[in-house]
């Protein structure tokens, strides 16, 4: 669909319902996360030292931010709104995402125990486009990050493309 | 790792010492697990294949992870992240070592706070594959 339909063009900037996290903010999955890249800051999990600092206690990675609201890989959950399989893309053939762009903004640490809830929108949809990859659409999604005293604790803004792989070319 | 605050305020145009990690195959699976993402093609090579890429690549999570790692590195452990943009350019293919560069940008004062805006680097041997802006709120002096 090389032009957006109406229905498309009625999804973007259409703020989701809440919607809990998987997972409380946990230090379990923040040592999973900084033996990947062999982060030895203990700030993250040195009680004492993370005391005497300005920020007066443990606080979890802040680049963890899109990993609390990935859902868990069993058993399934019900998805829920989810604004990006309403642009219908996949029913096009865009079976195959890549992310080309992300920002994060972080308001306030998270704290371990910190139970989160996302909202999410479109922000954009880009007319379709052909890359190396193939024929899709670029889509931005911003989500909203907030915690269990309802404040904004981050955003994130993740940039996808989406598209029809392209015949195999090698 | 750096324990103690910096002596001397960062001045614009200082160049960053470079942190290197291997991306092996075994890290490339840690990352699955680290950031729980399931996509194929993070761990399917012929699925990363038939969709256009030359295998198994490094996501994007990964990839702040890594960011986050070398801010902290060298703003201090306490120095805490504001805002990262990721913007991938190539991909972080497994075989290749994974380094981050940067240079310190504009330093400014912002209601009582001290912010660091960096522009960083992450490149394999094929050349530069991510672009990353970031923002450090240094801890208060004093």
């Amino acid at each position: 669909m090389p032009v957006l339909t109406d229905e498309q063009r009625a999804v973007i900037g259409v703020e989701s319902e809440p919607r809990a996290a998987a997972y409380p903010v946990n230090e379990i999955m923040a040592q999973f996360f900084c033996e990947m890249v062999e982060d030895a800051n203990p700030v993250y999990f040195d009680a004492g030292y993370a005391r005497s600092t300005w920020l007066k206690g443990k606080i979890a990675p802040p680049p963890m931010l899109l990993i609390w609201r990935m859902g868990p890989v069993w058993p399934v959950r019900e998805e829920g709104e989810n604004p990006v399989s309403k642009l219908g893309l996949e029913a096009a053939g865009c079976t195959a995402t890549i992310a080309v762009n992300a920002v994060q903004e972080y308001e306030q640490p998270l704290r371990y125990g910190d139970a989160l809830t996302v909202t999410n929108r479109i922000a954009s949809v880009g007319e379709e486009k052909t890359t190396r990859l193939g024929t899709g659409h670029f889509v931005t999604t911003l989500d909203t990050y907030r915690n269990q005293h309802g404040e904004v604790v981050g955003t994130h803004s993740f940039t996808l493309f989406i598209y029809r792989p392209a015949a195999s070319h090698w | 790792m750096t324990t103690s605050k910096r002596e001397t305020a960062w001045k614009t145009g200082e160049t960053l010492p470079p942190i290197s990690l291997d991306l092996s195959l075994r890290r490339a699976i840690q990352a699955v697990a680290g950031t729980r993402d399931y996509y194929p093609f993070h761990h399917d090579a012929t699925f990363a294949r038939e969709n256009g890429a030359d295998g198994i690549f490094f996501n994007t999570m990964f990839l702040q992870a890594f960011a986050g790692r070398a801010a902290n590195e060298w703003f201090g452990n306490d120095a805490f992240m504001r805002r990262m943009e990721v913007a991938m350019r190539g991909s972080n293919d497994v075989g290749k070592t994974l380094t981050a560069e940067g240079t310190v940008g504009e330093v400014r004062e912002d209601g009582g706070r001290t912010l660091v805006d960096v522009e960083c680097t992450l490149g394999t041997e094929d050349g530069p594959t991510t672009g990353v802006k970031f923002t450090m709120q240094l801890a208060p002096s004093g």
